[in-house]
This record gives C-alpha cells, sequence and structure tokens, in this order.
C-alpha cells in the first residue's frame, strides 16, 4: 500500500462526514458511526484521524460560532475535498472487485 | 465522583491535562466537544457515568496524541511560575546535566556524604541495638544481674570492683528467704556446657545450659510447648530436657507432639519436657541448644565457699533497685553472722541487666559514636566548603540568568535542588554503605555487643540517615545558594575575570571551615593513633604464658561411662599418653580454664592465722586444675618447690601451687611459704611449689592470686578439661590422628572447640580490636576528606564564564585554570 493510503477508521471518519453534510463536527461524527457501525470510537481517536486527513488534504474544517451548551467554545465543523470523494470511491471500487465472485464463498 | 461532576462540570484537573495535551489553536473546539457530550451525558446517564466517561476520553488523549505526535507540549501558560511539578522535574533535569558536566565535584560531594553517613548510620544501629533499645523480655527494667563481692574493709562498699560470681547456697537463702525477687535464677556456670547428642543421626556436640527451676520466670517467657523445670528437678537425678526452637526445628522436623519424647544426651536418656520459642536468647548468648536443671544438692560443689553460679533476677513489684540492694545487704549481714567463715565480708551487688549485658562495652561504643559523628561533621565541612566553592564558580553564569529574566528565587530553587540531589544520592550511596558495614561490624564485633538485642538496621535509623543527608546539603546548600544569588549580581557581571576567586567574607569562611576540618580530623587521627599504640603494647605485653604452637580442644566426660575419678583420670592418662606419642607434638597438658582468657572458679582460701580468731586468715583466688605438662608447655616457671610427681595421687594429703601473686597476698612479697598449709574446696592442701604469675586477661592491670592443684587428686570434681598440646611446628593432620586416638579410646567422645591458644585469648581482646580498628577506620576516613579538601575543594577555578570548572573532566583538553588556596 502506498503511504497515501486510506487506513479503515479514516474511511468511516470521512464517510461520517459526507453524510452528515455541513454538520459535521466531532460529536456527531462519533454518533454516525456508532449508530452505522456499532464502533463506540472516542473523541481522541476521531481528533487524530481528522488532523491526519487535514494533513493529507482530503478535509478541511472552519470554525462555528460559540455555544453556551459547549462553555462558549466553538464547534469545528469538517467538509471533503473533492479529492477525498475520489479516494473514497477508488477504496470502493477496489473492494467490490475484490469481493467481486466471492459473495457465494465467503 | 467530584463534586464538580455532580454540579455539572467536567472534571478541573483532567480539563487541564487534555489542554496541556494539545495544541493551542485545537483546545477549544476538542473541550467544546467533550463538554457537550459531558453535559449530554450526564442529562441522560448521571454525573458518575458522565465523570468517568469524561477520564476515559483524557485518557485516550493522553495516549493517542503524543504517539500520533500531536502532542502539544508545555503550555503558554503566564503562570508557569507556580507550576511546581513542571519546575521541579525542570530543575532536577537541569542539576543532573550540571551535575554531569562536573563530575568529579559529583563524586566527591556524594562519596564524602556517603562514607560520612553509612559511617554514622552503621554505628547508630550497634549503639540503638546495643545502649538505647531495651531488652527483648516483659518490663525488662525489673530484670538484674547479682554478683557478689568480698569487702576488704569488713563492711558494704558503695562501689565494689571485685566482683565475683555467686555462691549456690547463698543464692538459694536469697531466693528462699528474701521477697525483694519476684523470682531468682542462676546459671550453672559462666557458659553454656555441651552434650554429645546420640542416637539422632550423627553423633554430634550440642550446647547446654545448666539452669535452676526459676530460670525462664525471671526472663517472663513459658515455653510455647511444654512446661518450664520445677523445684524438685534439682537434684541432680532428673533427666528433664527443655529444647531450643532451633534444635526442635534441625532435629526434631518441628514434632507437635515433642513433649514426652527422650533423646540420648552422653549416653543416658532424657526425656523432653519443652520448646522455647524463637527468639528467645540467654543471658549467655543465642547458642544454646537445650537447657537441663542443675543439680542444687548442697554438698560436693554445692559450697558457700564455691563462687560458680551466675545470678539473674526478676524484681518484686514496686521494689527498686536501691531498696533491692538494701534488703540483700542487710540479709548478707545475717549470713556473715551466721556463717563467719565463708562469709564473713561477703556481700551481694545488684545492677540493671541490661547494664550488666553490655558490660564496659557503653564507653567504647559512645566513643565510636562521637568518632561517626566527627567524621560527619567533617563530611559536611566538606561539602559546605565544596559547594561554596561551586557556588562562587557559577556567579556569572547565575548572574547572566538573573539578567535574562531568572527571578533570585527560582535561581535560589536550582542550586538548592542540586544540592537535595546530591544529598539523596550520597544518602542512598550511604544507607546502602551502612547496610553492608552493619553486617561486617556485627562479625568483628565482641560477643558482649551482640548478647541480647538483635541489632538491626531499623527504620528509625534509615529515617535519622535521610534527615541527616537532607539538612546537611539544605543548610550548606543554602549558604552558597544566597550568597552566589546576592546582591553582588550585577556586580559580578562587571567583574574582571582575574578577581572572581570570591570575597574576602567568603574566603574567610571557608579558610575557617577548612581550618575546622583540618583540627577535627587531626583529632581522630590522634585518637586512633593512640588506640593503635594501646592496642600495640597489650599485645606484646608479657601476659606469663607462651601461646604460640600451642592447640587445645575441649573434651566432656559424660557421668554415665565415667563416672569415678579413677575412671576420669585414667582417661585423661590414656589420652595424654596416645596424644603424646603422635610425631610432632612435644608436650600435652590439660587444664579446667584456659590461661589469659578471664576469671574463672574464684575460691576462698585460708592461711593459718595465730592472730585470728578462726586461725585463719582469708583471701580469693583463681583456682586451677592441672594435669600433664601444663607448666613447662605454657612456659610458666617454677620459681620454688618441687613438681606434682606421683606421690601427689589421689586420697594422698593434697599439694598446692601457688604464684607469685598469692604469696605476696598471703604472705607478703617474696615471702617463702613452701611447706605451709592452706584451706580451700574444703581440703587442706601444702604449698609444693610456687609459680610464675600469669594474667587473668591481656589487658589485666596486675596478675592476680592463683592456685594450681594436680587433677589426679581432684577428680572428685567433674571437670571439663581444655586440652593443650604444644607442637615443634604445623602438624599436618593434628586433630585427625588426635580424633582417631581418641576414637580408639572411646568412639563416643567428641573433641570440639579446637583453636590454637592465641586464637583464645585474642577473643578477649575482640572489644579492644573492634574499637581500635573502627577508630583507625574513622581516622583514616577523616584524614582523606581534609586532605581532599586543599586538594579539591579550595582549588578555585578562575577565568571566563566559559572555562570550565576545576571539577571538569580531569582529561579534558588543557586550559587555563589558576588555583588559590582558601
Amino acid at each position: 500500500m502506498g503511504r497515501d493510503s486510506l487506513g479503515d477508521f479514516e474511511q468511516l471518519v470521512m464517510l461520517a462526514v459526507a453524510r452528515l453534510g455541513g454538520d459535521a463536527y466531532v460529536v456527531p461524527i462519533i454518533a454516525e458511526i456508532g449508530d452505522r457501525t456499532g464502533r463506540r470510537a472516542s473523541h481522541a481517536a476521531v481528533y487524530v484521524a481528522l488532523k491526519r486527513l487535514e494533513t493529507k488534504g482530503l478535509v478541511r474544517s472552519r470554525l462555528g460560532e460559540p455555544t453556551a451548551e459547549r462553555g462558549g467554545r466553538a464547534k469545528r465543523f469538517f467538509t471533503l475535498e473533492p479529492d477525498a470523494i475520489e479516494r473514497l470511491r477508488g477504496s470502493r471500487d477496489a473492494l467490490l472487485s475484490m469481493w467481486q465472485g466471492l459473495e457465494e464463498k465467503l | 465522583m467530584s463534586r464538580r461532576a455532580r454540579h455539572g462540570k467536567a472534571p478541573d484537573f483532567a480539563t487541564k491535562l487534555v489542554t496541556r495535551l494539545l495544541p493551542p489553536p485545537s483546545r477549544h473546539d476538542v473541550l467544546g466537544d467533550l463538554e457537550e457530550e459531558f453535559q449530554h451525558l450526564r442529562r441522560t446517564h448521571g454525573g458518575l457515568r458522565a465523570w468517568l466517561w469524561y477520564w476515559r476520553q483524557t485518557i485516550a488523549f493522553a495516549c493517542k496524541l503524543p504517539a500520533a505526535g500531536l502532542a502539544g507540549g508545555l503550555p503558554e501558560d503566564p503562570r508557569r511560575e507556580h507550576n511546581v511539578i513542571g519546575n521541579l522535574a525542570a530543575d532536577i533535569r537541569f542539576a543532573v546535566r550540571s551535575l554531569l558536566a562536573e563530575p568529579l565535584f559529583a563524586f566527591v560531594v556524594i562519596a564524602t556524604l556517603a562514607l560520612a553517613i553509612g559511617a554514622n548510620t552503621a554505628i547508630f544501629s550497634v549503639v540503638n541495638g546495643v545502649l538505647l533499645s531495651p531488652l527483648d523480655y516483659p518490663e525488662p527494667d525489673r530484670l538484674v544481674r547479682v554478683y557478689q563481692y568480698y569487702s576488704r574493709s569488713g563492711g558494704f562498699e558503695s562501689a565494689p570492683t571485685n566482683f565475683d560470681v555467686v555462691s549456690p547456697l547463698d543464692y538459694t537463702d536469697y531466693r528462699d528467704q528474701l521477697s525483694t525477687f519476684q523470682s531468682l535464677a542462676g546459671m550453672g556456670n559462666y557458659g553454656p556446657m555441651g552434650f554429645d547428642l546420640t542416637g539422632e543421626g550423627a553423633p554430634q556436640r550440642i550446647s547446654a545450659l545448666y539452669v535452676t527451676s526459676d530460670y525462664f520466670d525471671v526472663y517472663g517467657l513459658r515455653p510455647m510447648t511444654g512446661r518450664v523445670f520445677e523445684r524438685s528437678e534439682e537434684d541432680g537425678n532428673s533427666r528433664v530436657v527443655i529444647l531450643s526452637a532451633r534444635l526442635w526445628r534441625s532435629l526434631f522436623e518441628s514434632d507437635p507432639e515433642i513433649v514426652g519424647r527422650t533423646m540420648t544426651l552422653d549416653g543416658e536418656a532424657w526425656e523432653i519436657v519443652g520448646v522455647m520459642p524463637a527468639g528467645f536468647v540467654d543471658l549467655v548468648g543465642d547458642d544454646v541448644d537445650v537447657w537441663v536443671p542443675h543439680d542444687m544438692t548442697p554438698g560436693g560443689f554445692n559450697t558457700r565457699g564455691n563462687h560458680y553460679m551466675t545470678v539473674v533476677g526478676r524484681l518484686a513489684p514496686g521494689v527498686t533497685l536501691a531498696e533491692a540492694q538494701q534488703q540483700l545487704t542487710a540479709f548478707d549481714e545475717q549470713l556473715a553472722r551466721q556463717y563467719p567463715e565463708s562469709n564473713d565480708g561477703r556481700y551481694a551487688w545488684i545492677q540493671p541487666l541490661q547494664e550488666d549485658s553490655v558490660g564496659n562495652a557503653d564507653t567504647m561504643l559512645w566513643v565510636l559514636l562521637g568518632s561517626t559523628a566527627l567524621v560527619l561533621l567533617i563530611g559536611c565541612v566538606n561539602v559546605a566548603n565544596l559547594l561554596i566553592g561551586r557556588g562562587m564558580t557559577r556567579r556569572k553564569e547565575l548572574a547572566i540568568r538573573a539578567a535574562l529574566g531568572s527571578g533570585r528565587l527560582r535561581l535560589v530553587r536550582q542550586l538548592l535542588t542540586e544540592s537535595l540531589l546530591l544529598a539523596l544520592i550520597g544518602g542512598v550511596l550511604g544507607v546502602a554503605l551502612a547496610a553492608m558495614t552493619t553486617r561486617a561490624l556485627l562479625r568483628l564485633a565482641p560477643q558482649s555487643l551482640t548478647l541480647i538485642n538483635d541489632i538491626s538496621f531499623d527504620s528509625r535509623v534509615l529515617a535519622l540517615a535521610l534527615a541527616t543527608s537532607l539538612l546537611t546539603t539544605a543548610v550548606f546548600g543554602l549558604v552558597p545558594a544566597f550568597r552566589s544569588v546576592g546582591k553582588d549580581l550585577e556586580t559580578a557581571l562587571r567583574e574582571d575575570d582575574r578577581g572572581n576567586s570570591g570575597s574576602r567574607g567568603t574566603n574567610r569562611m571557608r579558610s575557617a571551615l577548612v581550618v575546622g576540618e583540618v583540627a577535627l580530623a587531626l583529632v581522630l587521627l590522634i585518637g586512633a593513633g593512640l588506640m593503635m599504640r594501646s592496642f600495640w603494647l597489650l599485645q606484646t605485653r608479657d601476659i606469663g604464658v607462651d601461646p604460640s604452637n600451642v592447640t587445645t580442644f575441649e573434651l566432656r566426660l559424660p557421668e554415665a561411662r565415667y563416672d569415678t575419678a579413677q575412671e576420669r583420670e585414667g582417661f585423661y592418662q590414656e589420652l595424654r599418653r596416645r596424644v603424646a606419642a603422635i610425631p610432632g607434638v612435644d608436650a600435652v597438658g590439660a587444664v579446667q580454664w584456659l590461661p589469659v582468657t578471664g576469671t574463672y572458679n574464684v575460691w576462698g582460701y585460708a592461711t593459718a592465722d595465730p592472730d585470728s580468731d578462726s586461725g585463719w586468715d582469708h583471701h580469693l583466688a583463681n583456682i586451677r586444675v592441672i594435669s600433664g605438662d601444663y607448666l613447662d608447655l605454657l612456659g610458666i616457671p617454677l620459681l620454688a618447690g618441687r613438681r606434682f610427681g606421683p606421690d601427689d595421687a589421689l586420697g594422698a594429703p593434697f599439694a598446692v601451687y601457688l604464684n607469685e601473686a598469692a604469696v605476696a597476698d598471703g604472705w607478703g612479697p617474696g615471702a617463702n611459704p613452701l611447706g605451709e598449709t592452706i584451706r580451700s574446696g574444703g581440703h587442706d592442701g601444702e604449698i609444693v611449689g610456687i609459680v610464675g604469675n600469669t594474667l587473668l586477661r591481656q589487658r589485666s592491670a596486675s596478675p592476680t592470686p592463683k592456685l594450681y592443684f594436680s587433677h589426679t587428686q581432684f577428680a572428685e570434681r567433674r571437670w571439663s578439661m581444655f586440652q593443650l598440646l604444644r607442637t615443634s611446628a604445623d602438624v599436618p593432620g593434628l586433630m585427625t590422628a588426635i580424633r582417631t586416638q581418641l576414637a580408639e579410646i572411646d568412639p563416643l567422645l567428641v573433641a570440639f572447640n579446637v583453636r590454637t591458644l592465641e586464637r583464645a585469648i585474642g577473643v578477649g581482646m575482640a572489644d579492644t580490636r573492634f574499637t581500635m580498628v573502627l577508630l583507625v577506620a574513622f581516622g583514616s576516613m577523616a584524614g582523606l576528606l581534609a586532605a581532599s579538601v586543599p586538594t579539591a575543594c579550595c582549588r578555585t577555578p578562575l577565568g571566563s564564564a566559559a572555562e570550565r570548572s576545576a571539577f571538569a573532566w580531569p582529561w579534558a583538553p588543557a586550559r587555563k585554570r589558576s588555583s588559590a588556596w582558601c
């Protein structure tokens, strides 16, 4: 695998960001992953994954307005870069290709 | 759960941790995410669940961020000066780097502290164990030792010096008629005797102590199983024995049904009636295997004039030492009226058992503790000098740091951290050194120091050591710290290199410290020198015997097989004949107590005195029962008269030798009492010879009176004889040959305690040697420390701030450095 290949958890985070649209920040991302996969991710794990994706240029972030519920702290929203969608599709195609013909056996 | 969580707030410390872990741009949004979910959880699942969740998240951040290389590093906190842990860690890191940069300095300071603290702690352990800890028995302050003494003035003496052990009949009178003691016990000898144990594997020699029935009551201890002896068993015929826990474990495999079983001692069956608990230590030492009842039947060796019993007692409740002494004295005067011949001028003397068990060792120990205190003081002065010197070399560095914004307190704290780090390392090494030294000390120590209390390395000693080390460097570390970062910091910056050798005040202080240190070291060195000289004089003085090339061993003839005087004398004569025939053996003899190993069998004796009412004049002397070539073998000269001969047989009139001291005591110096009669041990004897003096101990001031009897005539008593043989040189396989001969006479006998006479006499010098070795060690240590000051400590490095100090690696490239004596 190449250096920029996507990890399993990174793909889950990117897909959760895609599903949440413009409302993707850490709390709903964790909830989305949990709801769909049953995997209970920690804030630290999601934070590290998003930081890596940001470094790779696959997501970008912006700060929202502070809210009282969060102790007067702003949310950091994440959106996918166009390159990310392409990478996700590539991963999916690769997986489907590998699965082809195996449904009966596995 | 914290009060914060109950009130809806996230854990404060966890929040701070997350804040520290995260890089600044991410802190607010991540903390916002955590806060949002924490509040949601608190509402839906309660505060505890939320609190636990928050901490779990914090731990996840602590684990994952550093691993991912995303940790934020130290926070840009304006209150950083108050971050105690962070600053301490930084201080320690800096201190370690700073000390590593000057390893010689660090080594000298640490070694000085370790040596001083190690020596002090080791000696304090011994002092603590011997002098400060009470005896390990219930109500130890009621335990006393009872002596008797003969008053030359005829009345009670407030400070007698000629202590004697107690006569058995006086002991029974004290025990039975006085209410002074709750219990009073006697031991049948000065030390443990022995038995040949057979029937339990290979024959072996075990140590036995003959005691009266009150013995264990005095110590306030009971057997862990079985019973103590009964008064009726002091009859000389009862074959009952109490085992030590050690023997019970090793020989009988801790048999719980041991009471009632029998064991074979000296060929006779003895019934085991009890087992003492582990840890019970006798007055005479901790190596007793069995206790047996002592024969207190009057007559035989139990007479008023035969002083042989070691007596210990437990005072009755409420009776003080003075009251007890008063009652005993009144009772002694009553005994003197009743038995004037034996008890006129006889008084008992009691003293606390702890004081007695330490003997003269207390003076020795306090001297040693004082010496180690001096070593510690010298060490402290040395360290202070080093720290001051180092503080001076770092004034520029400190001035630059102060100019760059470091607070004065911060700089002092840094120097103090370095000092405390040195103290801790020195302290830990010192404690390790002390632990090792204490063990070595115990091996070297005279037996009198290790009789009663277990000398161990306890927490109080440890605390003292650590407190000493911390205090030493805290005090001496602070002085240079404050001096170094004092008001002349700015001046220091402007100072020219050539003038940077310290202020006049500092130099004066360092000079005073060095003068003090050398003076203290001199005190120790002179003390050690005097002690060495005393020891040398003792070693080389004429003790009256020549112990070179003399080997000695002990034998005990069991009563069952050697019941009569003829059997015992016959055995010794046969053994002597066989041993003398071994090639290389020049002379063979025997005595019931080795020369120059202390007092033993001090008997009263009387010389005819027509002026006295009774017709006799009473004296005291050490009795020696000898056989074979005893006198010639040891080089004791026969000055007048004749030797014991074949006519001095069993049943013939007693013949006796007197030494010169006994002649001087009874008739005056230079008198010739040959042919006169003396009365002792229930016999009248004729003085047939006058022999040379021998010392009781190597350091005895003068010889004491001695009477010599022939074993041939005195074999009615069951003397346990030390066999002595002189060889012309080292004879290989000597003891094997002797054991072969012994086995041919009686295969069940065991020759034990084999050693040279020089060694046997040397044991009596153990405490003198102990003091000397330690004083010399401390003196050398002090000298070494004092010498290290001018060569290492006072060398004040000069030069620019870039130059290294005198304590940098000695093999570092040559650099400009000059020295100044302080």
